[in-house]
């Protein structure tokens, strides 16, 4: 792996759950070592379904937990062993994006103070430079100037969220953490915030780290995906490989779920992707060898007994699966564009 | 044609209007929409499930010949669980937490077929439980909600609503809750079952991929009207309206994620604040005088099969076909 603005080594959480008020504390392992570069300017995708483990590791890059073990480095710092003072320094150079803009944002402040808060924090800028710097990043994320008087219910969904974006900005981080950013928006709203998102990284020379469960929202977005099952990489490539060319047998049944090409009407997904059995194991009591076998349709002896440590099947292409070599490449069908023929002829 | 309204603080507003859908045996139609266009609210008023503040204002629904519209809570109650089914977003809430999947599950065949031998309620229980393929049913009948996941309480809830072999599944974002791999094995059970017992299925949703894979027609709704309907292929390949056409554009979808999205810019009108003319008209960049000040009439072709509701549709099937001339 290359070097990277963000460069994160063996990363693992384990959390001691405690059943019952006097039960014995078991461990959780929500991140079981992961490791992967994030260049600066580019988008590295974590996609994952729920207890994947990549919101534990968004948590983790933003210092709100720390690791069990292994390290985690921000533009050549590590945050391991940063003082109080580099701490909050550290924080202007990253900043998050969660979720849901309607939990993430104070009801009782308005807007401009919202965004001024984190400046107001690391007193970067004195008043009145302060109150610009709001303007300026109102006008950046599409909101009328006079948003700053109002309150966030007064704002839909989608403008709630380019305050996230706004408040995030303005301490010119070098790096943001997008944590489900479109998850609760409405369709037609999704595709804003995402093209928002893109002309800001090329405008501002952002590094993304975006986490979604949504493949196809993560493939439109990044350059590198990491593919998470149970705390754990099955699969990292370049997006061109994860789409066109997976090899996991998990990433192929992501595919399938999201992919409508492969749905087939009468139910039978094609070749490659065959859909999976089962749930995601609990974290508690996860499987032994390979996270995955017990769901995966090509799963042998092997698989329950030896885990598959990530190997590199070509350059930039890492796959932990005792069978990357000899699952058949799917085949992959021709670009279809819907509605193609409007997106040229109508004036 | 269905027509409900519902109070609101700020005054009536027309959730659902002037909607017509029909599905027939053995079909599936998606009802595709954003949140607020009044998809839920359409199943809910077929049903006489409206909150105490909505009413249905006009309209028929027809089901096996009977116009339900016209029926009285307690006729309603008749055909609710034993004809038409509901399943509903999160299993969590539609499940009592309180009560054991068995008891439930039985819960169907007290009510609606009076039976109330243990031994039997037991044996139908589980019959039902392994149509739905849950593990170990017998088992788990003794289990709480809370003690399955996700996907396994939805497979219940499906169990509850197919029990009695209904003729219509009213399915209201079932998939929504679950995780991407489970969405697709609820998908195939639901398919299965409806091929098994020929229901018809309404299957209201905002993710036009999944509709795409389940359904074999599709209704378009925006601002509580539906805007174009026909057979999803054709209506996928050719979408006419331009809201179905910025929606199919502005989803990411593997099969093109290296082509830009287009986004629809502004948002859905409140229900509240409704345009005059046409609902989609203060986002649509091909709208005319016209489409300002009256709501399209329905155009209709294919014998009435495909239907938009666009002021321009003749001009644009036009460009459309003349387009597919030139590439031969």
């Amino acid at each position: 792996m290359s070097n990277g603005y963000l460069k994160v080594r063996e990363l693992r959480k384990v959390y001691d759950v405690r059943r019952g008020l006097f039960g014995r504390a078991r461990p959780l392992q929500a991140v079981a070592g992961v490791s992967f570069d994030v260049e600066a300017g580019s988008t590295f995708g974590l996609v994952g379904e729920s207890g994947s483990g990549k919101t534990t590791i968004a948590k983790m890059l933003m210092l709100a937990e720390s690791p069990t073990s292994g390290t985690i480095e921000v533009g050549g710092q590590d945050l391991s062993v940063l003082s109080r003072a580099e701490r909050k320094a550290f924080h202007q150079q990253l900043q998050p994006v969660l979720q849901d803009p309607y939990s993430s944002l104070n009801p009782r402040m308005r807007i401009g103070r919202i965004i001024d808060e984190p400046m107001r924090i690391h007193r970067t800028l004195d008043n009145a430079a302060r109150h610009a710097r709001v303007r300026e990043l109102l006008e950046l994320v599409g909101l009328p100037g006079d948003g700053a008087n109002r309150y966030p219910h007064e704002l839909s969904g989608g403008q709630r969220q380019r305050v996230s974006i706004a408040r995030a900005l303005g301490l010119n981080p070098r790096c943001m953490i997008l944590d489900e950013p479109v998850s609760a928006l409405d369709v037609s709203i999704q595709a804003q915030i995402l093209n928002l998102l893109k002309e800001l990284q090329g405008r501002l020379q952002l590094t993304y780290l975006l986490i979604s469960h949504d493949l196809a929202v993560v493939a439109y977005m990044s350059q590198r995906i990491g593919v998470l099952y149970l705390g754990q990489f099955m699969e990292i490539a370049d997006t061109a490989d994860i789409v066109r060319n997976p090899r996991h047998p998990y990433t192929r049944a992501l595919i399938a779920s999201v992919d409508s090409r492969s749905g087939q009407r009468d139910g039978r997904p094609d070749a490659g992707g065959a859909p999976v059995s089962g749930e995601i194991p609990s974290p508690m009591n996860p499987p032994s060898g390979c996270p995955f076998h017990t769901r995966c349709p090509h799963a042998i002896a092997r698989c329950s007994q030896e885990k598959p440590l990530l190997r590199s099947l070509a350059p930039g292409h890492f796959v932990a699966c005792h069978l990357a070599e000899t699952l058949s490449p799917i085949s992959t069908p021709p670009l279809g564009q819907p509605a193609a023929q409007f997106i040229k002829e109508t004036p | 044609m269905l027509r409900s309204r519902q109070a609101g603080v700020s005054g009536v507003v027309t959730a659902v209007d002037n909607v017509s859908l029909s599905v027939g045996a053995g079909r599936a139609l998606a009802i595709v929409g954003e949140s607020g266009s009044g998809k839920s609210m359409a199943c809910l008023s077929m049903l006489g499930l409206l909150p105490s503040s909505g009413k249905l204002v006009q309209g028929e629904v027809l089901f096996k010949g009977r116009d339900l519209a016209k029926m009285s809570q307690s006729e309603l109650q008749q055909v609710r669980g034993r004809e038409v089914g509901m399943i509903l977003q999160d299993a969590m809430t539609s499940l009592n937490p309180l009560f054991t999947i068995g008891e439930q599950v039985s819960e169907v065949f007290r009510y609606h077929q009076g039976i109330t031998d243990r031994a039997t309620l037991r044996r139908k229980s589980v019959e039902v439980l392994e149509k739905v393929k849950i593990p170990a049913a017998l088992e788990r009948l003794d289990s709480y909600p809370f003690q399955f996941s996700g996907g396994m309480r939805q497979r219940v809830s499906i169990a509850i609503n197919i029990a009695l072999s209904p003729d219509l599944l009213i399915c209201d974002e079932p998939t929504t809750a679950l995780d991407v791999t489970v969405q697709l094995q609820i998908l195939e059970l639901l398919r299965e079952l409806q091929r098994e017992q020929n229901m018809a299925i309404i299957f209201v949703t905002h993710d036009l991929h999944l509709a795409a894979q389940f359904c074999d027609d599709v209704a378009i709704m925006y601002g509580g009207r539906i805007v174009e309907s026909g057979p999803i292929g054709d209506v996928f390949e050719r979408p006419v309206h331009p809201y179905t056409v910025g929606l199919l554009q502005a989803v990411p979808s593997l099969a093109a994620y290296n082509r830009p999205l287009a986004a629809i810019p502004g948002q859905q009108p409140t229900l509240a604040r409704l345009p005059q003319g046409c609902r989609f008209e203060p986002r649509c960049e091909h709208a005319v005088a016209q489409c300002k000040t009256e709501y399209p009439d329905w155009f209709e072709w294919d014998n009435g099969a495909r239907r938009v509701a666009c002021w321009l549709t003749e001009e644009r099937l036009g460009n459309c076909r003349s387009a597919e001339e030139q590439r031969g």
